[in-house]
C-alpha cells in the first residue's frame, strides 16, 4: 500500500513505527560512541540481571512446587493432628493405611486415591560390580501414576502393582547402576532380593516434593507378614495418603466429615483429620518430614530480595552515569527540542537508549546465567536449566528486563526531557543543574548496600569461625563412624568388629551408641520417674543409648561417679545423666546412687555428665539422659591413631566385607559430620560472600564511571590549578575526597543497620558471638580502600595530565 | 508577520537580576530580511531566542501572524515554532550523531511528513547546497562551510515562513561566509522572511533593513542604503 492511501490512524502508526527504528538507530550510536560507560553500564547490568534472573528462578521454582501435575488443581493430601496436651499438637503428614479403604468406600467427593510408604532407610543396589545406595526410595500403592505425572523415557506403569519385585527408576539413579538409562526389563539386586525395571522416568523436576530416585510396588512391600501385620492396624501412622477430590469442596468441613468416619474404627478423641491441598505441601513446615523437606517461604522472599538489591544497584549505576553524561546531550536534545521534538519525542528517544542497553544487558546475563548455572544447581541442589520451551524462562526474563527497564530507564529519560532549549543556547548545560545531590544519593545508597552486605559477610564467617573451634565438651578429632543394619546380629556384629579392631596397632579405640553424638536428636518423655519426683511433673529429655567405651574414645568428663562398666549386668538398666538433667529434675544429694526408672528399666544413677553439646549450637545443651541398650547401639565410631586414617578405614572395611558382602562399607569422621550440621549456614555464608562481592564489584563500576566522568568535567579547573602551582598530590587528593566522603556517610548508614539485622540473625544461636566494632571499622576500612583504589587511579591520571593540553581544547 | 509591543525579558538568579530586553517595539513584514546589529550582550540573541518562541517573554506581548504568542505554553509554542520556523546558529548545531541525510530529515520526523516525501525533500536541498555526495557523512567529517550549509538546508526543509539565523557566518571564513549568506538572499528572493543577528556589517547589508540594539533596546532602525 502506498503511503497516500493511509489513512490518519494507519499513517500514524507507520509514523511512530519509523521514529522507534529512528531511535534505536541513534541510541546504538550513541552506545557505540561513548564505549567506555556503555561497557560498564552493560557489564554492571549484566551482572545484576543474571543475579537477578537466578532469584527469580528460584523463586519461581518454590511457589510453582507440584503444579504441575496435571490434575493437580484437585490433589490433596490427608493429613493428620494429634493433640498430646492442652498446649501441645503434632501435626502429622502421615495416616493408618486403613484409612484408604474408608476414603474408597464411603466417601463420594473422593474420586482417586493413592498410598506412598516412604522408606527412610537407603537401600542398597547392586548390579555386577557396581554397589550404590539410594538416596531416597519409595513403596508407591494403586494408582499413583493415575494421580501424579511422570515422564517415561522407556517402559510403563502398566502392571506394576502386580509384579511385586518390579521398580521403577529415575534416569540419573539407572545411569549410575547400569551406565545407561534405556533398561526396562533388566535385574539388578536390591539389598538381598532380585528386582526387575520395569520403566526408567526422567529425572524429578526442580520443583517437584517427590524427588524418589526407586519407586516400588507398596504390594511388594505388604507381601512380607510383619511389614503387613504393622501396616493393617489403625495405630500406625506410616503411609501418606492422596486423594483426588470432586471440585468445589469445603475442605474444612471434609477434614470433620473424616474424622468423624474415622472415629468409628479409631476411638481417640485427640486425633483428627485435615485435607490439603497439593500445592501447599511445599511450604508445611510443620508437616516437612524426611520425605519432603519443606521450602521456606521466608527464605523464598529474602533470595527475592536479595536479587532485586543487586539489580538496583546496577540500575543505579546506569541512572548515575547516564545522568552524569546528561551534560555531553544537552545539544541534541536542545537542538531537537527547538526544531520542533516535543517532550514525549525526547523521552522515547532516550528510553530507547535505555531499552536496547537492557537487551544487550540482557544478552549478557543469559551468557551469564547460562556459565554459572552448573554451580547455581550446586549450590541449590537442584536441577536448574534455561529452557526455551518453559513458559516460566520467559517470566522469568521478561519480569527481569522490566525492573530493569523500570529501574533505569524513566528517571534519565524524564531528567533529560526537563530540559528547556532556551538553557541550551544561553550556553547552559545539563551539569548546571541541580542534580548532583541525586546522583550523590544514588551512590550513598549503593555503597549503604555493599557495607551492609561486607558486614553481614563478616559476621557470618566470624560466627562459622566459632562454632568450628568452640568447644564442644569432647574431642571429636580423628573419629570416624559407620552405621550396622539393624536388626538380627546386629549386637554380635558389633562386639565382633569392636574385638577385632581393638587389637589393631592404627586403631586407638572403638565405641558403639544409637546415634551420632553430632546430633542426637532422639527426645523422650513420660517414662521417667525417681524419689521425690512430683507426680504431675513430666520431664521432657534427650536421650541417647552409648556403650561403656564411649566416654573415653571421646574424652567425655565425668562431673561425677563413674562411666558404664563392661558386662557389667546391672547397667543395663542404670543411667548416666548431664548437668543439665541433674538441675532439671532436682534430685537428692549425693545423686550417684538415686534410683532411677527409664523405659521401663529400673536401675539408678551411675554418674553424671558434664554438659557436652551434642546438637546443633543454634541449640541450647537440655537435659539429656544416657543408657546402655546394646540392641541400639548400631553407630560404630573408631578413633585412629595420629596418621593411621587409612589404615584404621581399611581395617574397618575388611571387617565390613566379612559380614556385609553386598552392602556398600560407607563411613564418616565425625568432623564432617559437624560441619553438615552447619551446612544451611556455610551455604548462607558462601551466598553472603558472593553477594558482597558482587555488590562491591558492581558499585565499584559505578563509582569508577562517575570518576571517569568528574574528572573529565574537571579537566579546566585542574589545568588551571596546576598551571597555579598545585601539585599532582594535591589534585589527586582533591578529586577523590568528594567521593571518600560519600563512602563515608554511607558507612554511618549502613551500620547501625546491619548492627541490627545481623544482630537478629545472631539471636537464632543459643551459642553466638557479640558483634565487635572492629567489624565496622574493617566494612569501612575496605569499603573506603575499594573505592578509594577505584577513583584514585582516575584521580592521579588527571592530576599527571599536561594542563596546557586541557586548558588548549578549552 | 511580527510584531512586539513593549516586549521585555528579565534573567534572575539568587543574587543577580538582568534585563536583556527593555521594552522592544519592533514589526517585521512577510518577505523581509532584517539584521540586529549591535556589542556584544546587547540582547540580539536574546530577542532571537523570544521572536524563535525558544524563550517566553517576561513582559509585553508578541504576535506572530496576529497570533499572541508570548502567552503560550512550550507545547504550543513547540507546535507553532516546528511548523513555521527555521533556525540557523553560528555554531551549527547539527546533532554529532545523525548523518548529513538523517540532520536535514530531522524536522520532517517531527512534522510527520511521509518518507517519500522526507528523501525527496532532503535531496533536492542537498543537491542545491552542492553537498549531496556528503550525505551519509557525520558533521565531524565536515568542514565548517559545509557544516553551515547543512544547517541552511535543515532549517528551510520544512519550509517555513521565517528563518531565524544567529551570526551564520560567525565561524566561517569570508569565502564560505559569503555562500551562506548567498543561500539566505536566494531564500529571501523567493518570499521566506529572514531575521537574522550579525556582528559584521557586511553581511548585515545583505538584508533590507538593519535593527540596532545597545542594552537591551532597540537604538535605530535603518532600511539598507541599497533599497532607498
Amino acid at each position: 500500500m502506498r503511503v497516500e492511501h493511509l489513512n490518519a490512524a494507519q499513517f500514524s502508526i507507520l509514523n511512530r513505527i519509523v521514529m522507534f527504528q529512528n531511535n534505536l538507530k541513534i541510541a546504538l550510536r550513541n552506545l557505540l560512541r561513548r564505549r567506555t560507560f556503555s561497557a560498564i553500564n552493560i557489564a554492571g547490568l549484566g551482572l545484576g540481571m543474571a543475579a537477578a534472573i537466578f532469584a527469580f528462578l528460584w523463586v519461581q521454582n518454590e511457589f510453582s512446587f507440584d503444579r504441575y501435575h496435571q490434575h493437580a488443581a484437585n490433589l490433596y493430601r490427608i493429613n493428620t493432628d494429634l493433640k498430646i496436651s492442652p498446649d501441645e499438637t503434632w501435626h502429622w503428614a502421615t495416616t493408618p493405611m486403613p484409612l484408604v479403604d474408608v476414603l474408597k468406600e464411603e466417601v463420594p467427593e473422593v474420586l482417586r486415591t493413592a498410598l506412598v510408604f516412604d522408606n527412610f532407610q537407603p537401600a542398597s543396589l547392586k548390579k555386577n560390580a557396581t554397589l550404590l545406595r539410594t538416596k531416597r526410595n519409595a513403596y508407591v500403592g494403586e494408582g499413583w501414576f493415575d494421580l501424579f505425572d511422570y515422564q517415561f523415557l522407556s517402559g510403563s506403569a502398566d502392571g506394576f502393582s502386580e509384579n511385586l519385585r518390579s521398580a521403577i527408576l529415575t534416569r540419573d539413579l539407572a545411569e549410575r547402576l547400569f551406565g545407561r538409562y534405556d533398561v526396562t526389563g533388566e535385574t539388578f539386586r536390591l539389598d538381598s532380593a532380585e528386582m526387575m525395571v520395569q520403566a526408567v522416568v526422567e529425572n524429578p523436576r526442580p520443583n517437584s516434593s517427590f524427588n524418589h530416585e526407586l519407586l516400588m510396588p507398596l504390594s511388594y512391600y505388604l507381601s512380607n507378614p510383619s511389614n503387613r501385620e504393622n501396616s493393617e492396624t489403625w495405630d500406625n501412622f506410616n503411609f501418606v495418603t492422596y486423594v483426588e477430590l470432586r471440585p468445589g469442596n469445603d475442605l474444612l468441613a471434609l477434614g470433620k466429615k473424616l474424622t468423624a468416619l474415622v472415629g468409628k474404627h479409631k476411638e481417640d478423641e485427640n486425633m483428627s483429620l485435615t485435607v490439603q491441598p497439593l500445592a501447599e505441601l511445599h511450604f508445611d513446615e510443620e508437616r516437612s518430614y524426611a520425605g519432603i523437606l519443606a521450602g521456606s517461604r521466608s527464605a523464598s522472599w529474602a533470595f527475592a530480595f536479595i536479587g532485586l538489591i543487586i539489580l538496583f544497584l546496577a540500575c543505579v549505576n546506569y541512572v548515575s552515569i547516564t545522568t552524569a553524561q546528561a551534560g555531553m546531550r544537552t545539544k541534541e536534545v536542545g537542538v531537537r527540542k527547538i526544531i520542533g521534538a516535543g517532550g514525549a519525542q525526547i523521552f522515547r528517544l532516550l528510553f530507547a537508549e535505555s531499552l536496547l542497553t537492557t537487551l544487550i544487558s540482557l544478552v549478557l546475563a543469559l551468557c551469564i546465567v547460562q556459565a554459572a548455572m552448573p554451580f547455581f544447581n550446586g549450590f541449590t541442589e537442584k536441577n536448574f536449566q534455561l529452557d526455551p520451551a518453559d513458559p516460566a524462562i520467559w517470566w522469568v526474563l521478561g519480569a527481569t528486563s522490566l525492573a530493569t527497564l523500570a529501574l533505569s530507564g524513566i528517571y534519565p529519560a524524564l531528567f533529560l526531557t526537563g530540559f528547556s532549549p532556551g538553557n541550551f543556547l544561553r550556553g547552559q548545560s545539563f551539569l548546571k543543574m541541580k542534580n548532583t545531590a541525586f546522583r550523590k544519593g544514588l551512590v550513598v545508597a549503593q555503597f549503604a548496600v555493599t557495607v551492609g552486605l561486607i558486614i553481614g559477610a563478616i559476621v557470618i564467617l566470624q560466627q562459622q569461625d566459632f562454632i568450628r573451634k568452640k568447644d564442644l565438651g569432647y574431642d571429636r578429632s580423628q573419629v570416624f563412624e559407620f552405621t550396622v543394619p539393624c536388626c538380627d546380629g546386629r549386637v554380635e556384629a558389633v562386639r565382633g568388629i569392636k574385638q577385632a579392631l581393638a587389637n589393631k596397632p592404627e586403631v586407638m579405640g572403638v565405641s558403639a551408641s544409637n546415634m551420632s553424638i553430632t546430633n542426637m536428636q532422639s527426645t523422650h518423655s513420660g517414662s521417667i520417674d525417681y524419689d521425690g519426683k512430683p507426680d504431675d511433673f513430666v520431664p521432657a529429655v534427650s536421650q541417647a543409648s552409648v556403650d561403656e567405651d564411649f566416654s573415653e574414645l571421646l574424652k567425655l568428663p565425668l562431673a561425677d561417679g563413674r562411666w558404664f562398666r563392661p558386662n557389667n549386668e546391672a547397667d543395663l538398666n542404670n543411667v548416666l545423666l548431664n548437668e543439665s538433667a541433674v538441675r532439671l529434675f532436682n534430685l537428692k544429694e549425693p545423686v550417684v546412687g538415686q534410683k532411677f526408672s527409664f523405659q521401663g528399666r529400673e536401675g539408678q544413677v551411675i554418674g553424671v555428665v558434664k554438659d557436652f553439646n551434642y546438637q546443633s549450637l543454634r541449640r541450647k545443651i537440655e537435659p539429656m539422659v544416657l543408657s546402655n541398650y546394646p540392641p541400639s547401639n548400631g553407630n560404630v565410631m573408631v578413633k585412629t591413631a595420629a596418621g593411621k586414617a587409612p589404615e584404621a578405614i581399611a581395617a574397618a572395611q575388611s571387617e565390613w566385607e566379612v559380614r556385609y558382602p553386598d552392602l556398600p562399607f560407607e563411613y564418616q569422621f565425625l568432623d564432617d559430620r559437624f560441619d553438615a550440621l552447619y551446612r544451611s549456614e556455610q551455604k548462607n555464608a558462601d551466598l553472603f560472600q558472593l553477594l558482597a562481592g558482587l555488590a562491591v564489584f558492581i558499585s565499584c563500576l559505578g563509582l569508577f564511571g562517575l570518576a571517569v566522568f568528574s574528572t573529565e568535567q574537571r579537566r579546566k579547573e585542574i589545568g588551571v590549578r596546576k598551571v597555579l602551582g598545585a601539585s599532582v598530590t594535591s589534585v589527586a587528593a582533591l578529586l577523590s575526597k568528594d567521593f571518600l566522603r560519600l563512602v563515608i556517610l554511607s558507612l554511618a548508614i549502613a551500620s547501625p543497620l546491619a548492627y541490627y539485622f545481623m544482630n537478629k540473625w545472631l539471636s537464632d544461636f543459643a551459642y553466638r558471638i557479640d558483634i565487635q566494632w572492629w567489624v565496622f571499622v574493617l566494612a569501612g576500612v575496605l569499603a573506603v580502600g575499594v573505592a578509594f583504589l577505584t577513583v584514585g587511579f582516575q584521580s592521579v591520571k588527571a592530576a599527571l595530565a599536561n594542563p596546557v593540553k586541557s586548558l588548549r581544547s578549552e | 508577520m511580527i510584531k512586539t509591543v513593549q516586549l521585555s525579558k528579565i534573567y534572575r538568579t539568587d543574587e543577580v537580576e538582568t534585563t536583556a530586553l527593555n521594552s522592544v517595539d519592533i514589526e517585521i513584514k512577510q518577505g523581509e530580511f532584517v539584521s540586529v546589529m549591535g556589542p556584544s550582550g546587547c540582547g540580539k540573541s536574546t530577542l532571537l531566542n523570544v521572536l524563535g518562541m525558544i524563550d517566553s517573554p517576561s513582559n509585553g506581548e508578541y504576535f506572530f501572524n496576529e497570533l499572541e504568542v508570548g502567552g503560550l505554553s512550550e507545547r504550543k509554542r513547540s507546535d507553532v515554532r516546528k511548523h513555521n520556523l527555521g533556525f540557523v546558529f553560528q555554531s551549527f548545531n547539527l546533532i554529532d550523531e545523525l548523518t548529513v541525510f538523517e540532520n536535514v530529515e530531522l524536522p520532517m520526523l517531527y512534522t510527520k511528513v511521509p518518507a517519500n516525501e522526507r528523501k525527496k525533500r532532503v535531496e533536492e536541498l542537498l543537491e542545491g547546497m552542492s553537498i549531496m555526495h556528503r550525505k551519509n557523512h557525520f558533521p565531524q567529517q565536515l568542514s565548517g562551510g559545509q557544516q553551515q550549509r547543512v544547517a541552511v538546508a535543515r532549517a528551510v526543509v520544512n519550509k517555513p515562513k521565517l528563518i531565524l539565523a544567529d551570526e551564520p557566518t560567525g565561524n566561517l571564513d569570508s569565502a564560505n561566509g559569503d555562500e551562506v549568506m548567498k543561500i539566505l538572499a536566494d531564500l529571501n528572493s523567493t518570499g521566506t522572511t529572514i531575521l537574522m543577528v550579525t556582528h559584521s556589517q557586511y553581511c548585515a547589508e545583505f538584508g533590507n533593513r538593519i535593527i540596532r540594539m545597545l542594552d537591551g533596546t532597540v537604538v535605530t532602525e535603518n532600511v539598507v542604503k541599497r533599497y532607498l
